[in-house]
């Protein structure tokens, strides 16, 4: 791809950033002819059902005439003939209908097929549903930088009015200290104040799924995360497993790589709490009559179980 | 060049109170690519960066 940012103009006057350009041999069939034309495609980021736009140039090089009563484009093939491609009108039909109501989500499903035997093999392991996936949800709310102690910073909400601000800034900058700057700051619950404890099923055995291998760019993700929760004293290593639940590393917004336990196997053994949280009701009555609330995560909490190692 | 026409042959199998894009399946550098929008009214080749 030849980078190129010159926008280009929508009908109504819209302006659309172009990421760049590149030149591609594109193949239009009719049955077992076929007319092969090099078209230089601008690439647009841009939400849209459709995965090209065929526009003047590429219709003219091809000498393509378009019926849209019949729904039907004829060209001539380089041997003389006329070359008949009909509008696929199910998948036009759906294309039409997402275009007239672009806040429902586009089907993300690109209908790009591998041509037989030129496939690459991907493992499982490597495909994440979320990469590629530009819509998320994110705060709408602006947020402003707070300067606390030690060089340490925090984002305020602008929704804040002055008085609120006044009350909040002083207690964030007095208790700095209180808060976990790093991993090495979480200092833990005393297992006498909180403790979980697995609760399994007896009759449960040991099991070792699979090892999955990764690639080169998600393994020295999980062995970052694994050193620095190593470090901090979060996890312990084990050296003779009977049971192994395997990682599984989610891309974030951000970029950053999130590992998480795929724990299926452990979650079966375990039976299921209807009630984890037994007082969300009163929590949520007595949250509704508070004008204010702050929301901790991260409480590291110590787990009691049967087995060793078991997380 | 020869004549290009276009007869009811072409349209037989359309549900014909239609007025739908004409949507097509081309080959991209040996890929099949299908949601291949025919517009006139473009003055430029787009390939979206999401199929990119």
């Amino acid at each position: 791809m030849v980078p190129y940012d010159e926008p280009i103009y929508g009908f109504s006057g819209e302006q659309v950033s172009t990421r760049g350009y590149t030149n591609l041999h594109t193949v239009f069939r009719d049955g077992p002819q076929t007319k092969t034309v090099p078209i230089r495609f601008l690439i647009v980021d841009a939400p849209t059902s459709y995965n090209v736009l065929l526009g003047r140039p590429s219709l003219n090089t091809l000498g393509a005439v378009v019926s849209t009563p019949h729904l039907a484009m004829k060209f001539p093939s380089p041997s003389g003939d006329i070359l008949t491609i009909h509008c696929d009108q199910r998948l036009a039909h759906e294309c039409y209908m997402a275009s007239l109501h672009p806040q429902l989500p586009i089907q993300q499903t690109n209908h790009i097929e591998r041509p037989p035997g030129s496939g690459i093999a991907l493992s499982g392991e490597d495909l994440d549903p979320k990469v590629g996936r530009d819509v998320r949800l994110e705060p709408v709310e602006e947020t402003t930088l707070l300067e606390l102690l030690n060089g340490h910073s925090i984002t305020l909400g602008t929704g804040l009015n002055s008085d609120e601000r006044a009350i909040i800034t002083p207690v964030l900058v007095g208790n700095t200290d209180l808060f976990a700057w790093s991993a090495v700051d979480l200092p833990g619950v005393d297992p006498l104040v909180a403790s979980h404890k697995l609760s399994i099923y007896k009759e449960a055995c040991y099991i070792s799924q699979k090892k999955r291998k990764f690639g080169e760019e998600r393994r020295l993700a999980a062995k970052a995360e694994a050193d620095k929760l190593l470090s901090v004293g979060f996890i312990e290593e084990a050296h003779y497993t009977t049971w192994l639940s395997n990682i599984v590393l989610v891309k974030k917004a951000n970029g950053k790589w999130q590992m998480c336990v795929d724990y299926a196997d452990l979650n079966k053994a375990c039976p299921r709490d209807a009630y984890p949280l037994p007082n969300i009701a009163d929590l949520l009555t007595a949250w509704r009559e508070t004008k204010s609330s702050i929301f901790l995560t991260h409480i590291p909490v110590t787990i009691k179980s049967p087995w060793p190692h078991p997380t | 060049m020869p004549s290009i026409t276009f007869t009811d042959d072409d349209s037989q199998d359309l549900d014909h109170q239609q007025n739908d894009p004409m949507v097509i399946t081309v080959e991209i550098e040996n890929y099949a690519v299908k949601k291949v929008l025919v517009d006139q009214g473009s003055s430029v080749d787009i390939l979206y960066w999401a199929t990119y």
